[in-house]
């Protein structure tokens, strides 16, 4: 059974440093409390001017940064950020369940996004992964156009994939879940989860068709499910992309 | 107004009396008929003035009727937007203050050391979720009908068996006289979006299922009628009362007699949505105890 108290992140003396950047007095209250009971050390600002302003003096390990605010909003605040080489961590909070605003979040530099409203443990789970993953200094996978693993190389913008430089035909559901995965590397990815993000229903067709998709990618990718290099599935919680995952030169 | 029928007869009867006219005045009856002068003349030219008047209004008639239809749709189609616009202004204002509940609620759970304190908090918890969760399907619902589907040709056997499959994983699935009907021979492909059609019979499925008792019958049928798939669930269930029929496709309503059983009053109305993006066709017919019976009607190509 999973703890329902969250451990503090492994392997590191100092808290990790999180800046939580939303207008709702609310919002900002609980999750501070609740990201300070769960091991981290929180500084608040009420909208991205303010985040932009103090980010110099309090150099936070990641940002959650909400996507409608008043007075900067978070998409612009993120691209002024990314604009200025700056390529600290960023969760978007967004509003918008659409694919497509998602996918733009991304291309944007975010490193992930959560849709409001969200189970704050989720929050802590995607907070610990893009802390895990991130290189200070270099943009994140998440923003890349293009990626590689071995012999695998996708194209996000024309959605194509590749293996050994020969074109790799999949529907466009196995493409979007291929993306998640590497973009998501070393990251258990539950089926319930990229349901939610690729299909946009939650537990309602079951996780079936999840399974039908990734069985039609390691087809594709000739990915033998009990020697992966790439995708792993790991029992009873989901899938799990295993190979190193670069940024690919354009 | 005269009535359509009334035009339709006029408009053969006027011609039909101005022809006989024409070949009475042309053949030999006239004399052994006994005519004024020129009064066949006259019959002729009413007759076809008859005919002409007749047309036109026929034509009016149906302009008329045309524009009716299309400002009816209109106003169908601006009172759908607006309910869209509504779901959607209802979720944004909603999202802030569930955000915060979550979060307040989780912290709660962290610091509480009481125990009925902390089942308290649990049980919040979860309404909370639910609450989330209604919301996020209210607001799926109002985008389904604008998002773009991702046609593809969908092979009618292997979707049922995987309709089934979904079904067989059911508790309930062995107490119920389930079967499946399908035409002999192969069926043709039916162009959709794959994942949206197993959502709708899925959802079909699970109301035939919750709402019958053990023993009674569940059927799925799949049949190709004039250029159109139809996809049947037939059960013998508790049925739907004759005032509820044409409410139980609205979002968050539920029949009557189902006050027992849990469901959210949104699957019937997410199998409306998707049908209705395929510019196909939901019927129902239900006899209260007796059971239910849902058509889907989508054209092949």
């Amino acid at each position: 059974m999973k703890s329902r108290y969250p451990s503090p992140a492994p392997g590191s003396q100092a808290k990790p440093h999180i800046l939580l950047v939303d207008d709702e007095a609310s919002i900002t209250s609980t999750l501070t409390t609740f990201l300070q009971l769960s091991g981290f050390e929180v500084s608040v600002a009420q909208n991205g001017e303010q985040a932009l302003e103090t980010l110099e003096q309090l150099r936070p390990d990641l940002i959650v940064l909400d996507v409608l605010m008043p007075r900067l909003d978070g998409r612009e605040t993120l691209r002024r950020l990314r604009g200025r080489g700056d390529w600290t961590p960023v969760i978007l909070l967004t509003q918008i369940s659409g694919t497509a605003e998602r996918i733009m979040a991304l291309e944007e530099g975010a490193d992930d996004y959560l849709n409001k409203p969200f189970d704050p443990q989720e929050l802590v789970v995607r907070i610990r992964a893009v802390l895990r993953r991130a290189r200070p200094g270099i943009r994140t996978l998440s923003s890349a156009r293009r990626l590689t693993s071995g012999r695998l190389m996708i194209d996000r913008t024309s959605r194509r994939v590749f293996v050994d430089g020969a074109e790799i035909p999949l529907t466009p559901k196995a493409f979007a879940i291929l993306e998640y995965l590497m973009t998501h590397p070393d990251e258990v990815i539950t089926r319930e989860r990229l349901l939610s993000e690729i299909w946009g229903w939650e537990r309602v067709v079951g996780e079936r068709v999840v399974d039908t998709r990734i069985t039609e990618l390691r087809k594709a990718l000739a990915d033998d499910p009990a020697h992966p290099r790439y995708v792993e599935t790991v029992a009873g919680q989901g899938y799990r992309f295993i190979g190193d995952v670069d940024e690919a030169p354009t | 107004m005269i009535s359509r029928r009334w035009l339709w007869l006029l408009l053969p009867a006027g011609l039909a009396l101005a022809g006989v006219m024409l070949l009475v005045r042309v053949s030999y009856v006239r004399s052994i008929l006994v005519f004024p002068d020129d009064l066949d003349v006259l019959i002729i030219i009413s007759g076809l003035t008859l005919a002409i008047v007749a047309a036109l209004m026929l034509i009016l008639a149906l302009v008329l009727d045309h524009r009716h239809q299309r400002r009816l749709e209109q106003m169908r189609q601006a009172a759908l937007d607006e309910h869209a616009r509504f779901l959607r202004r209802l979720d944004h204002q909603l999202k802030n203050p569930l955000t915060a509940l979550h979060a307040g609620l989780a912290s709660l759970a962290l610091t509480l050391n009481d125990a009925d304190q902390r089942q308290t908090v649990r049980t919040l918890e979860l309404e909370a979720q639910r609450l989330s969760r209604l919301i996020f399907n209210l607001r799926k619902l109002a985008d389904l009908a604008a998002i773009p589907l991702d046609l593809e040709p969908v092979d009618l056997a292997a979707f049922v068996s995987e309709v089934v499959e979904l079904a067989r994983d059911r508790p309930d699935f062995a107490a119920r006289q389930f079967a499946v009907e399908l035409p002999p021979g192969p069926l043709p492909p039916l162009l959709g979006d794959r994942d949206l059609l197993l959502l709708a019979v899925h959802n079909l499925l699970d109301n035939a299922f919750k709402y019958t008792r053990p023993g009674d019958r569940i059927t799925l049928s799949v049949e190709v009628v004039e250029g159109d798939v139809l996809i049947r669930v037939q059960d013998t269930g508790i049925g739907i009362p004759q005032a509820d029929l044409p409410l139980v496709g609205e979002e968050l309503y539920r029949g009557g007699n189902t006050e027992h059983i849990p469901g959210d009053g949104i699957g019937l109305a997410v199998v409306n949505a998707v049908i209705a993006h395929h510019d196909g066709t939901v019927s129902l017919n239900s006899t209260l105890g007796q059971g239910t019976t849902v058509t889907l009607r989508l054209p092949l190509e």
